[in-house]
């Protein structure tokens, strides 16, 4: 069993100065998993569980958004789930370009970015404990 | 060259055998401990493997490329394209950007160039859309701008529309 961070760590370890274009995009990939999983947890600690009429025409990733950002059980969380939500949404829209975009050119600053939008999620997250 | 009969029986035999396992396999008893969202595909979809962005020609989005290039309605604006292509109505989108704007510019970014983004996640089957805001600052500035940013957008609106995001670059 692993955890959220036993993928950023992934994510942090799998890109160097010299990587490759592959290897980047992978490491894109990895930092938006990491913080899937991140709200993924937070929404199963501090969401109540998504209606089904709210789960109707959304994949599993925008149903998750969704719950985070319409059903948390704690008004005082609702705006940091909502940022959070809004975050890894972002960091989504660089993921499907990686992993999907070929002919799009995917360097280290994007990776540096979703890096650091990963860590934005997890930091968040972590205050609201 | 000759057709090896005994072997083409056995590939397909064997394939046979396997489709068989994997569709009888009760995947809710497979993966019971981790709920995971990502279960072990019944059968690979072979389109997935291809370039998303040759599957959408329309929603192209190279960075070298200017907007009109990929804009498939020129009487229409890229931004308005771009809301439309992925559902948030353009009224809303229009003033969400310029409220993005206001808080870049109390930040004293007043000079901001705009490139709107488009990618389609074949999984969801869903059109995202980043509005890019570009702005005269360092990269590891963008970042921190990005997510202040965000959090204004947030606490200002409530929340985004699904399916948007506004993110600040460097104009590198």
């Amino acid at each position: 069993m692993i955890t959220a961070d036993d993928i950023a760590d992934l994510a942090r370890n799998l890109v160097t100065e010299t990587a490759k274009e592959a290897r980047i995009r992978c490491g894109v990939s990895r930092a938006y998993y990491a913080a899937f999983h991140y709200c993924k947890t937070a929404a199963n600690t501090w969401c109540n569980p998504l209606p089904e009429t709210d789960k109707k025409d959304r994949g599993e990733h925008a149903q998750l958004y969704h719950q985070l950002k319409n059903h948390s059980k704690d008004a005082s969380k609702e705006t940091s789930l909502r940022t959070v939500a809004a975050e890894a949404d972002k960091l989504k829209g660089l993921r499907v370009e990686s992993d999907y975009y070929l002919g799009v050119t995917v360097d280290q600053k994007t990776f540096a970015r979703s890096l650091h939008i990963m860590n934005q999620v997890k930091n968040s997250l972590d205050s609201l404990k | 060259m000759p057709l090896n009969h005994t072997k083409f029986l056995g590939t397909a035999a064997t394939f046979t055998v396997i489709s068989f396992v994997m569709q009888g396999i009760d995947l809710d008893q497979a993966y019971p401990q981790t709920k995971d969202v990502y279960k072990m595909p019944i059968s690979i979809p072979v389109p997935h493997a291809m370039d998303a962005s040759l599957a959408l020609p329309t929603f192209v989005n190279r960075p070298q490329n200017t907007f009109t290039t990929w804009n498939p309605n020129p009487q229409k604006s890229d931004l308005s394209v771009a809301f439309n292509s992925s559902g948030v109505n353009e009224d809303l989108g229009n003033r969400l950007l310029g409220m993005a704007k206001g808080i870049l510019a109390e930040m004293n970014y007043t000079n901001v160039k705009v490139r709107p983004t488009l990618v389609r996640d074949p999984e969801e089957n869903t059109t995202y859309l980043t509005v890019r805001l570009y702005v005269n600052a360092t990269f590891e500035e963008s970042l921190e701008l990005d997510s202040k940013l965000t959090r204004e957008l947030i606490q200002r609106t409530d929340s985004l529309p699904e399916n948007l995001s506004f993110a600040v670059y460097d104009v590198g």
